[in-house]
């Protein structure tokens, strides 16, 4: 067991996003990690990985984001990406009822497989198309059918827009305020936990890891 | 006229050996990369000679297709969904191909996908009508067929065809090529591969837009379509080994970077010709065993991986 470099608290945070595909996942990763917004960003296919460091009360906090492709086809790989994170957030699009509910299933599944530790923001994006004027969204989401479920559920809600860039520093705050120091290294858990440990390496616990964990020795 | 367009141009007395030529042409010669309507023609007779795919009536089934409107909503939602994003970020692509065409193709084909459900001869592979990955497919064969209805055709043979295994709902498929990715990265850079498992990042993790996509996800689209030319000579398997390749070339990297994972997450701009030297070379040192799965892998969904 490798749980080394606990000798200086430092916390990272492993956050994985989840969502119907096109609620903006990427987009609002984008605009945390660099502060950036392009209306046509590529389907992200598999999963991509940031990260991105913060201070909060002069210590740093490093969060490592798993921005996982919203299609079910992909969905099979998700387990990979949420087991041993310490937060999950969970998109859709306020424009899309759809989406609403896919995040439901996503907040269900989190519950039953993820463990209890797991802090789960939700967030409404594309708010910035709800407030446009004499717009008529047909498919919006009910906002309080948005609000009794976050109550039901215990989750973290914010309302925001990648695009203006509303509300989305707040999103990592919050969760980086709601992770205590305690809980920075990694819960062990079954095969497939992807977790990355301090010195960014991932550490996935595996039956099919062999071999010892230092590198060199030159095989070419 | 080239020796590749001179060869093509009349029936081929001995289809195999014609074929074997036509091979080693693309091999050897090569075809241009080049915005001319004429060179963009013969690289499309040479796919579709390559693949066999008929084109006999293919404008008169495209057309009878269209005419069924569009899909149902929920698959035309994920189509729309998707097509507003592909390639948008390459102003050559978007100045040859219109979202519409991407739509229009894609459309057609959920539609024949439905259609082809019904008879139990395709049921054995159940490819989906639409999911996510369709869309980086079908836009280099628009990008280089002179017709829309020649483009959809040679989609069909791919999709049906050549890697049905990778469009099925679950990821079976390409779980199988991430697995046989990890093996061939074993085998022809055992010292990576090493690295890359210690820092637990495997082909599952950083192999898969490459592996679903055929490498279309990488950059320039220009090279991309070479590369293409050479699979639908060699054969789509060898994908996999020109990933090996991608990894190959940027190894001095990966070994000194802090963040591999970040580094893999999108590979730089590639020279084809450089990634099918490399790739080509692996080729005798992988086990006749392993290198059939890869050629497997495609079309049979129940192979085993040790």
């Amino acid at each position: 067991m490798n749980t080394s470099t606990a000798a200086i608290p430092k916390l990272t945070i492993k956050v994985v996003f989840l969502g119907e595909s096109a609620v903006g996942k990427s987009s609002i990763v984008l605009r945390f990690v660099s502060d950036d917004f392009t209306e046509s960003r590529e389907p992200t296919i598999g999963a991509a990985f940031l990260t991105k460091r913060t201070t909060r009360d002069g210590n740093t906090i490093k969060f490592e984001i798993w921005d996982t492709a919203g299609q079910e086809r992909f969905a099979p790989l998700a387990p990979m990406y949420y087991r041993n994170a310490q937060a999950a957030v969970v998109v859709f699009d306020i424009t899309n009822e759809h989406s609403f509910h896919k995040a439901e299933d996503w907040v269900k599944e989190l519950h039953e497989k993820a463990g209890n530790d797991i802090v789960i923001a939700l967030v409404a994006n594309k708010m910035d198309l709800l407030n446009v004027q004499g717009t008529i969204l047909d498919e919006a989401v009910n906002e309080e059918e948005v609000d009794s479920f976050c109550q039901r559920e215990g989750l973290l809600y914010f309302k925001a827009s990648a695009k203006t860039g509303e509300n989305i520093h707040e999103i990592f705050q919050t969760v980086g305020e709601k992770i205590p120091y305690s809980k920075q290294s990694p819960r062990r858990g079954s095969d497939h936990d992807l977790t990355i440990t301090d010195d960014q390496r991932i550490d996935l616990q595996s039956t099919t890891v062999e071999g010892t964990k230092e590198t060199g020795g030159c095989n070419c | 006229m080239t020796s590749i367009e001179d060869l093509i141009s009349s029936p081929p007395l001995l289809l195999h050996s014609s074929l074997s030529q036509l091979r080693y042409l693309i091999l050897s010669e090569g075809l241009p990369i080049s915005e001319d309507k004429q060179q963009q023609r013969t690289r499309c007779y040479v796919w579709t000679v390559l693949s066999q795919t008929s084109m006999e009536a293919s404008t008169q089934r495209y057309l009878s297709l269209l005419k069924l409107g569009q899909p149902s909503t929920t698959i035309y939602q994920k189509i729309k969904n998707d097509t507003s994003r592909t390639f948008q970020t390459d102003p050559n692509f978007r100045n040859r191909v219109s979202e519409d065409a991407l739509i229009r193709c894609l459309s057609c084909f959920a539609w024949q996908t439905e259609q082809r459900r019904q008879n139990p001869r395709f049921s054995h592979i159940p490819v989906s009508t639409y999911v996510q990955g369709m869309n980086v497919l079908l836009a280099p064969l628009l990008y280089s067929c002179p017709s829309e209805p020649m483009a959809y055709q040679l989609f069909t043979k791919l999709c049906y065809e050549i890697i049905p295994t990778y469009l099925t709902k679950n990821l079976n498929g390409a779980q199988n090529g991430a697995k046989l990715l990890d093996i061939a990265l074993r085998i022809i850079d055992p010292k990576l591969s090493k690295f890359l498992s210690d820092n637990l990042l495997t082909a599952e993790i950083y192999g898969m837009p490459s592996i679903l996509t055929l490498s279309s996800c990488n950059k320039p689209l220009d090279q991309v379509i070479k590369l293409w030319d050479f699979m639908f000579a060699y054969g789509f398997h060898m994908n996999i080994l020109f990933v090996v390749a991608f990894l190959v070339k940027m190894r001095s990297k990966v070994f000194k970077s802090d963040s591999p994972v970040n580094l893999l997450r999108q590979f730089p701009d590639f020279d084809a010709d450089e990634i099918i030297r490399l790739g080509v070379g692996f080729i005798a040192k992988i086990p006749t065993q392993i290198y059939d799965l890869m050629v497997d892998h495609l079309t049979d969904p129940d192979i085993y991986i040790p």
